[in-house]
């Protein structure tokens, strides 16, 4: 009779010993959620904790880019920000760096005074928040002239430079006098303050066809370029920020489909017996006899060249993630199933579920007040690593070409374009993906370790 | 013992029947061969086309010519896009590069976690135990394909770039094969296996020493202590045949992700395995060579079921009688 409902209601998350002592003596015992010993486990676990505001944070933000208004548009992560494969952090104030930069925008006005109809041109030109100020064609042309100037210049003082550091350099290798060496070097200094004037003066020319962004835009364009950019000139920082939507999306969907369908059905094979449980575990057994892979590879194989548009969305099913729903749903609740079901066999034979019947209670009754509260832990913790499973896997499907369909960023799509990159020892791309995916992952793993601390009196730790 | 193994091996045959099924028929869902040919080809072709692999025949038809096909061995059919050879051909040849990565790779990722395992659970609780379980939960958290990208690049390119030693090379490549089995495995296949090592060992090592550490705490190791045996005969006599079980059905259950892996570290280093071979042919539309490899790698998934549950009922006689 010790689960019969109290009717109480949840009460405030005490934590004071006093409340502890007055229960042991016998006095009201209160029994709100945060009162269970599992509950005030876990929430006294400080990277338990953590770990789920990281994970709440995450889905904060993928729920901000997908309603309106967008926190992150899909515009806006697929415009360019600037020339490509910009290296990001304290390396984008690198002076090469910042001579490409100042190239391509001097470039960019070039390219657009030479089109048929250069005035849209001009003002159609727009790297985020930075656009060409708005000034007459003729004005345009001579500011880009004079920032061709600064750029010729720039050019010759930079060729003085570099001479000056290598003539120290053979100065240095023949064993010159300290005094010529002294010299040389005073000459290297010169130069690159020459050098530095050189290229602000390039800068500030830039700076008046585009001008510097100010205020909150200042900040946002900084963040863009936090990251640098990947090939096509993209900012990496959004790009990554944005698919913290596109894996939050898919381990969801996933993930509560499998643990929703795992509950109920690895429940009624473990509760009910007989004939429930042969089927269902022969359906788990022949679905999980194919690896997800090659369930997704024959997905793929049929929706490839499928015209079937899905209702709704009006887009062709091979433009959506629905393949990809598919193939981790039919494998992953397979994992729950097996544990729920286990679970719920050992449950069967308690005694309290035993005075449960006895008292006349429905098998339903049974199922929602007396099994489920003791399988939730399991829920959460299969439900994490569902959510786990679904966005490593989400890497994988997207490097083979069968993941998130063209156009929507995603850690897997990032880490695919990355790699041709990681050669030539840029490694910008793939460390932002990475690094988002890391921190969303070992977040979920430390959720699960805690979980299971507070919850399983099995577990050792 | 045998009526146990022959019981699962006729369990086992209505699941892989349905699989076979269910692969046909789904493949079958979106016509394969309006999606082979162009779409301007006309009636008869479509017509010759189908008629040439049975496809005008009845679904039921197709599937026991089929189930015929698995049993008998016998893969004739053409590929529809090596055209010049059968399904057999291309499979055959792309059976032997899987199995040089899949075995050491499971092997030396059990074996190896195993040994790590121990070595966690005998210092439980101290700096080593929890520096080896943060290093394990950080393993976990990173993606496969970052694995064996910053794999590939230190250890085939950066290795041999900074250091001169060419050890590993970049990707599988036939022609330059130097005849001499030990050196081109290890040239060829030993870096893929080591990075499978590596991504698995964060799951197993955490596994595994649950398992160890559960098992140190019943009452058959206290005995065998209190009767004198040293910790080495505690360890590797008492402890690890009892903990054979869970160990057993964690292979198992690696069997998927193997799979998995290797397809991925076969396209990534170019090996012509059967994972990269699937890929290469389903991108082509080769609905023959598709649909034979998935029924292939369901029968070698079902047989290693099996060969899991006998292993499972030597290991503990209990098995057998439920």
């Amino acid at each position: 009779m010790a689960q019969q409902p109290k009717g109480t209601k949840p009460a405030a998350p005490e934590e004071q010993p006093t409340d502890l002592l007055s229960a042991r003596a016998g006095a009201h015992r209160p029994t709100g959620f945060f009162d269970k010993p599992g509950v005030r486990k876990f929430v006294r676990n400080r990277t338990g904790m953590a770990s789920l505001m990281v994970i709440s944070l995450f889905v904060i933000v993928a729920v901000a880019i997908a309603i309106p208004p967008h926190l992150i548009s899909l515009d806006q992560v697929q415009s360019r920000v600037g020339p490509g494969t910009q290296p990001g952090f304290g390396l984008a104030s690198d002076p090469y760096s910042r001579i490409e930069v100042a190239e391509f925008f001097l470039g960019e006005v070039e390219k657009a005074l030479d089109s048929s109809e250069p005035e849209a041109a001009l003002a159609e030109l727009r790297f985020a928040e930075r656009s060409v100020k708005a000034m007459s064609v003729e004005d345009v042309e001579t500011a880009l002239d004079s920032g061709y100037e600064a750029f010729d210049l720039l050019d010759e003082v930079l060729i003085e430079f570099e001479d000056a550091e290598i003539e120290v350099e053979e100065l240095e290798d023949d064993g010159a006098e300290a005094a010529e060496l002294a010299d040389a070097r005073a000459a290297v200094v010169a130069a690159r303050a020459e050098f530095d004037t050189a290229l602000l003066a390039l800068e500030t020319e830039v700076e008046k066809l585009f001008p510097r962004p100010t205020g909150w835009d200042a900040f946002v364009y900084k963040l863009r370029l936090v990251a640098g950019t990947d090939r096509q000139g993209r900012s990496i920082a959004f790009r990554a920020i944005y698919s913290i939507k596109t894996a939050t999306q898919i381990g969801m969907v996933t993930a509560l489909f499998s643990i929703i369908v795992g509950a109920v059905l690895g429940g009624a094979a473990g509760f009910f017996g007989g004939l429930v449980d042969h089927a269902v575990v022969w359906l788990y057994s022949t679905l999980s006899s194919i690896p997800y892979i090659i369930w997704l590879i024959v997905i793929a194989f049929v929706f490839r060249e499928s015209d079937w548009k899905v209702p709704l969305l009006g887009k062709p099913v091979s433009q959506t993630l629905i393949p990809v729903y598919i193939a981790f749903s039919v494998t992953l609740w397979v994992g729950t199933c097996r544990v729920i079901r286990g679970e719920a066999m050992k449950i069967k034979s308690m005694d309290y579920i035993q005075s449960a019947v006895s008292i006349g209670a429905s098998p339903f009754r049974i199922l929602i007040r007396h099994v489920l509260p003791n399988v939730m832990y399991l829920l959460f913790i299969n439900f994490s690593l569902a959510f786990v499973a679904a966005i490593k896997g989400e890497v994988i499907l997207s490097y083979l070409g069968l993941g998130v369909p063209g156009g929507q960023p995603s850690w897997g799509v990032m880490i695919r374009d990355s790699k041709e990159d990681v050669v030539l020892g840029v490694f910008w791309e793939l460390g932002a993906a990475t690094l988002m995916m890391f921190i969303l992952v070992y977040a979920f793993n430390i959720l699960s370790d805690a979980l299971q601390d507070a919850f399983d009196p099995k577990h050792v730790g | 013992m045998w009526s146990y193994v022959v019981r699962r091996v006729l369990y086992n045959i209505p699941i892989y029947l349905v699989i076979v099924m269910v692969v046909m028929a789904m493949l079958r869902i979106n016509d394969p061969v309006s999606a082979y040919l162009s779409k301007n080809a006309t009636e008869a072709e479509r017509a010759l086309k189908e008629a040439e692999f049975g496809l005008d025949q009845p679904f039921f038809v197709q599937y026991f010519q089929m189930l015929k096909s698995i049993v008998t061995l016998d893969f004739s059919s053409k590929s529809w896009y090596q055209e010049t050879n059968t399904v057999g051909q291309v499979i055959g040849p792309s059976i032997l590069p899987s199995l040089k990565i899949t075995i050491p790779a499971l092997l030396f990722s059990t074996l190896i976690s195993i040994v790590v395992a121990l070595i966690a659970a005998a210092n439980r609780g101290r700096v080593i135990d929890r520096g080896l379980m943060f290093i394990a939960v950080v393993g976990m958290s990173v993606s496969f394909l970052v694995f064996i990208i910053l794999g590939q690049y230190f250890g085939a390119f950066w290795l041999t770039e900074k250091t001169g030693v060419d050890l590993f090379a970049v990707r599988y490549d036939a022609d330059r094969l130097s005849g001499n089995f030990a050196a081109d495995w290890v040239k060829y296949f030993l870096l893929p296996v080591m990075i499978s090592v590596v991504v698995s060992m964060g799951y197993d090592t955490r596994f595994y020493r649950t398992v160890i550490v559960e098992q140190t705490n019943a009452d058959y190791i206290r005995t065998a202590k209190a009767k004198g045996c040293s910790q080495a005969r505690v360890m590797f006599i008492h402890l690890l045949r009892n903990a054979m079980i869970p160990i057993i059905t964690r292979v198992m259950i690696t069997m998927p992700f193997l799979i998995v892996g290797s397809l991925l570290l076969e396209v990534y280093f170019s090996i012509p395995g059967m994972g990269a071979t699937l890929l290469t042919h389903m991108q082509n539309k080769d609905f023959a060579v598709t649909q034979t490899i998935v029924a292939i790698l369901a029968a070698i998934f079902i047989l290693s079921n099996i060969l899991t549950d006998v292993l499972y009922a030597i290991v503990d006689p209990r098995v057998r009688l439920s």
